[in-house]
């Protein structure tokens, strides 16, 4: 039983105290701190009573939120050093490119994705793995925007430097599980029945033409303008000739 | 139709068909976790001790010089201190080295085999050239005694049966650095915590940083006006019959 000197009761009940002069407890046994025991209730509803209130805790929803909440709460956009990597590799991949094909890729299996890898270095083709998130940040303000629409599904990438369409095409028909889409050449984004022509057309014999195309102006004007100095030339020629026949037969 | 033998009777033929969504299988939509692997961390300010591996503690304690010259060559008994496992813990309660550790959430009594098992599971994973552990409690000092199993009351005080050491709540009783994440200690230090014969927990050095934070947080925005000291103060429902001075001194949080 505790005492504490200075306790006043008054007639209601209500306890008005004062500091007191000394204090004097006794437990009927000693405290047993090896054994785990609960404290009084006494004691644990008034540790409970002063507890800490804050106000941010208090103001949570008690309601538990569905799942799908939760994870979007935590959701964060975090810094991926790894994809910022891949995307400037990419990028690169692009710009370095004089070709770029683009082709919807069906399940197929491990043996198959080596044979075409493997036929591609031999013709001196890559086969880049680009995932579309990576494709997505790497053509984001760029002028390979329009590919966007093409990065839904499962993608396959073919790159070189030159542009040797014809050949790219010829390798990848092999394989039915690979449909080309589109295609990067030499910084014209070509659709697929646009890809289909320009693999058809034999380039060296479009450029001759285009070479002659451009050459004829030219020779044309040359030619006109060389017309009256060789007529002249002609003319004069001719006239001397005669001369000197009417000289000798006079 | 499964989705394999269609896959498979599409690709026999050679018309080239875009494939519906639905015969993809359901693995394929399942959400993997982004790679996202962290930068490799600077360990230059880590200073390695010289001693990597935790030492052997003796079983019984040598006596000192004086001890034999006063006292003699027999082991001395002494007094049950319970306050020695009384209380928090006010000096070993950081991390010296400032990486990883196991804290005392109670007070309790360390024996010699809770250390042999710490030391063994322990330094079987530490590797001397980029790890090491260090002990912050002293080997067992304390004699414990206690009488034969059926002894009578009388005939003087029992002899000494094994050594304890005493740890507060709120000690550090080892720590573990290096040139090594909390992942690769993690599960051995929380696994010894759950072994010892009290409340302990796996801590960082940032996990201490955090805690004190909150602490300085909850001081300042507590809006609660009352305080354990105020109901003993004013004897709230008669809580002095059931306090001691200890619950003064320590606001009822520790026994």
């Amino acid at each position: 039983m505790a005492t504490a000197v200075g306790l006043r009761v008054s007639v209601r009940g209500w306890l008005e105290t004062t500091r007191p002069v000394s204090l004097i407890v006794r437990h009927k046994a000693k405290m047993n701190v090896k054994t785990r025991k609960h404290r009084p209730m006494v004691i644990r509803a008034l540790q409970a009573i002063t507890e800490p209130l804050i106000l941010e805790d208090l103001q949570k929803p008690i309601c538990p939120k569905t799942k799908w909440a939760r994870i979007r709460e935590n959701e964060e956009e975090e810094v991926n050093l790894y994809q910022d990597f891949l995307v400037r590799k990419c990028k690169k991949h692009l710009e370095n490119a004089g070709l770029i094909l683009i082709c919807q890729k069906l399940p197929m299996g491990m043996r198959d994705t080596k044979k075409i890898k493997l036929q591609l270095e031999a013709q001196g083709f890559k086969m880049p793995v680009i995932s579309n998130t990576v494709m997505k940040r790497a053509i984001h303000d760029t002028r390979w925007i329009h590919l966007s629409p093409l990065l839904l599904n499962h993608n396959f990438y073919a790159t070189s430097e030159d542009a040797r369409l014809k050949e790219l095409l010829g390798l990848i028909r092999k394989f039915p599980q690979l449909i080309p889409l589109a295609a990067v050449v030499d910084n014209t984004i070509l659709n697929r029945a646009d890809l289909l022509h320009y693999a058809t057309l034999d380039l060296e014999v479009e450029r001759t033409q285009l070479v002659t195309l451009l050459k004829m102006p030219g020779e044309r004007i040359v030619q006109l303008l060389n017309n009256h100095p060789k007529e002249l030339t002609c003319n004069i020629e001719q006239y001397i000739k005669q001369k000197g026949d009417e000289n000798t037969s006079s | 139709m499964s989705s394999v033998i269609l896959r498979q009777s599409l690709l026999r033929s050679n018309k080239t068909v875009l494939m519906p969504c639905t015969v993809l299988p359901m693995a394929t939509f399942r959400k993997k976790p982004k790679f996202n692997p962290k930068p490799p961390q600077d360990y230059s300010w880590v200073k390695m001790p010289e001693r990597g591996k935790l030492k052997l503690y003796e079983r019984i304690p040598q006596p000192n010089k004086m001890q034999v010259r006063i006292w003699g060559e027999g082991r001395i008994k002494e007094t049950s201190r319970s306050i020695d496992t009384r209380g928090p813990e006010l000096f070993h309660n950081n991390l010296n080295h400032k990486q990883f550790g196991i804290r005392a959430l109670q007070g309790g009594e360390l024996k010699w085999g809770h250390f042999e098992m710490m030391r063994i599971n322990i330094n079987k994973i530490i590797n001397e050239d980029n790890m090491f552990a260090v002990w912050r409690v002293p080997a067992p000092n304390k004699p414990v005694t206690n009488k034969t199993e059926g002894a009578r009351m009388g005939g003087g005080k029992g002899p000494i049966k094994y050594y304890v050491t005493p740890v507060k709540a709120g000690r550090i009783i080892l720590e573990v650095g290096g040139h090594c994440e909390y992942k690769e200690v993690s599960r051995v230090l929380e696994l010894m915590a759950a072994n010892l014969p009290f409340k302990a927990e796996a801590i960082t050095h940032e996990m201490l940083l955090e805690e004190q934070e909150r602490k300085e947080f909850i001081e300042k925005n507590n809006k609660n006006p009352f305080d354990f000291r105020f109901m003993l103060k004013h004897n709230i429902n008669g809580c002095r019959r059931y306090a001691g001075r200890y619950d003064w001194k320590w606001q009822g949080k520790y026994k």
